[in-house]
């Protein structure tokens, strides 16, 4: 990586900030693309997050922004326009600052799970899915698994009520997809499903519980993760023991530089 | 001088720099920003270094430095900003204090966040000149320096060059008041023997171990010669600070004398230098 004048300056937004190790995925991504382009994280307490987005507004060469914890639902009212994606989802994870200082917020973290799918050749279209996590990632890719043409979406939540408000948002966005929620102990929760996906954090810490019970997880079940740090859960090393394929929390990350670069227009 | 924004790129380090959420920011602040080429050379400085630092050039228009400025006072992962044309002198009233260097010559080259979020403004562009000299082996004790140009990087030049414990100093200036303000107040400041020169005005370059010349004439676009150099001898160091091309019409001349010659890119390297020790090595180099 050398940075010149040239460089397209991309800003990671983050409180705290320390603890930040994406951007050297993102930058060596974007070398492998070929780009001359560089993300940089800056600390910005959410205090001061209007006034950085107005500061942003005035430089020229800054492309965009990475949009991290605690600031992805605060910016939205910030931005003078949404992508589809944004806008149904209440959350930005990048914006594009366009040649006349405007900026667009849009989220990238379904369509980066569904691309990471398709990469690991996991097909979508008339499958059944069932989904753990109402939160904002599991939002984002239930709403992007009803986009791929799912025949049916299965959602559970430890608290039900949002997931109940979740499944009627689907309902009304993608009527052609049946949706029901079920209790994600429940016995009966596995039965039929095509696609198994943990959109919770259960799993991150050791000693975490499982985020379901596996009793009736079967071979034929594709088993994926949203957490990347460990690799390997405990769900996915139980889903391996029970010769699942399984796709790991990395993979939903991987495709996200090139999707960012195309809505930032350093690729056409 | 300016830094050489657009200059040659040093050797290629590979793909070496990590930036992640402990990496201290700083930014060259500029307009335009395309040209440059110093991120290069400042990013493989500091990381030879040992320090975990990326620079990168920032397009800012001048009625919009104060917000920059502010960002960076909230963002505690920016260490510093370079800054370049054409934002030199408005930075003064923007920083919260200033180095001496920085006060006397009016204009700042480079901002150091404190880890309070107050900014700290100073110019080393008189140091880098001086530490450029001295890396071509001249040595200002006792010198008799002729000096063309008063401008900003000419004042901070003088002002370095006065208190570095040279002999006599002669200035010469299209403008020759400007000339004589600048002669005042550097003699009343550090109590050498200075004179400008009015219009029309010859120095008398035999007796000179040093010259000058803090002028942009003899850059691309503008080849010319920066004064009469009728009397120079081989026994003069001739210094430039004009960066493209690296070999002026001066230098050029001079060199055909025999004279020593220190171009414009002689202060490039001291300038990233004097920047580390200005954002790492302590408040004691800050003054300057």
């Amino acid at each position: 990586m050398q940075i010149t004048g040239k460089t397209a300056i991309v800003l990671m937004l983050a409180d705290p900030v320390d603890h930040i190790r994406g951007t050297v995925l993102i930058n060596d991504q974007f070398a492998a693309l070929g780009l001359d382009a560089v993300i940089a994280p800056i600390h910005v307490h959410p205090g001061d997050l209007a006034q950085c987005l107005d500061a942003v507004r005035l430089m020229h060469n800054v492309r965009g922004l990475g949009i991290t914890i605690p600031h992805k639902i605060a910016a939205v009212p910030l931005m003078d326009e949404l992508s589809h994606s944004a806008r149904r989802l209440g959350a930005v994870n990048f914006i594009r600052r366009n040649p006349d200082s405007t900026l667009t917020g849009t989220n990238t973290d379904g369509i980066g799970f569904v691309t990471g799918l398709a990469v690991n050749g996991v097909e979508l279209d008339r499958k059944r899915a069932l989904v753990v996590g109402a939160g904002g990632v599991g939002r984002a890719i239930a709403l992007a698994l009803v986009d791929k043409g799912l025949q049916e979406l299965v959602l559970a939540n430890r608290d039900a009520a949002k997931a109940e408000a979740l499944a009627r948002d689907i309902a009304e966005l993608a009527p052609a997809c049946r949706v029901r929620v079920v209790e994600a102990h429940g016995p009966d929760a596995l039965d039929g499903v095509d696609l198994l996906v943990n959109a919770t954090s259960l799993g991150m810490r050791q000693g975490d519980p499982l985020p379901l019970s596996l009793d009736r997880l079967g071979r034929e079940t594709v088993v994926a993760e949203v957490i990347v740090n460990p690799t390997m859960t405990p769900l996915l090393e139980a889903a391996t023991a029970r010769g699942c394929k399984v796709v790991g929390g990395a993979e939903m990350l991987k495709p996200q530089p090139r999707l960012v670069a195309e809505f930032f227009g350093l690729i056409q | 001088m300016k830094l050489d924004l657009d200059g040659p790129q040093s050797p290629r380090k590979g793909n070496t720099m990590q930036i992640t959420g402990e990496t201290d920011l700083f930014f060259i602040v500029g307009s335009p920003v395309r040209h440059f080429r110093a991120p290069i050379m400042f990013n493989d400085y500091f990381a030879s270094k040992g320090h975990n630092f990326s620079c990168a050039g920032l397009h800012v228009l001048p009625d919009d430095q104060a917000a920059t400025f502010e960002l960076v006072r909230k963002t505690d992962n920016i260490k510093g900003l370079c800054i370049t044309i054409p934002h030199k002198i408005n930075a003064v009233p923007l920083v919260d204090r200033l180095t001496d260097v920085g006060k006397r010559i009016g204009s700042v080259n480079f901002v150091r966040r404190e880890t309070d979020g107050s900014l700290t403004g100073h110019n080393i562009d008189g140091q880098g000149f001086m530490r450029g000299l001295a890396n071509n082996g001249f040595d200002p004790k006792g010198a008799d320096v002729v000096q063309v140009g008063v401008g900003g990087v000419g004042r901070a030049i003088a002002f370095s060059l006065a208190a570095s414990g040279i002999g006599r100093l002669t200035l010469i200036n299209r403008d020759p008041l400007k000339a004589q303000r600048l002669a005042t107040e550097i003699h009343d400041a550090t109590g050498v023997t200075v004179v400008a020169l009015d219009a029309g005005e010859n120095p008398d370059l035999s007796r000179a171990t040093l010259l000058v010349n803090a002028t942009s004439v003899g850059m691309v676009g503008n080849i010319a010669l920066p004064l009469d150099i009728a009397g120079l001898t081989a026994a003069t160091t001739v210094a430039d600070v004009v960066l493209k091309p690296d070999e002026t019409e001066l230098l050029a001349a001079a060199r055909a004398l025999g004279c020593r010659c220190v171009p414009g890119t002689a202060m490039l390297k001291p300038q990233i230098e004097l920047c580390e020790e200005f954002l790492y090595g302590g408040a004691q180099q800050a003054g300057g």
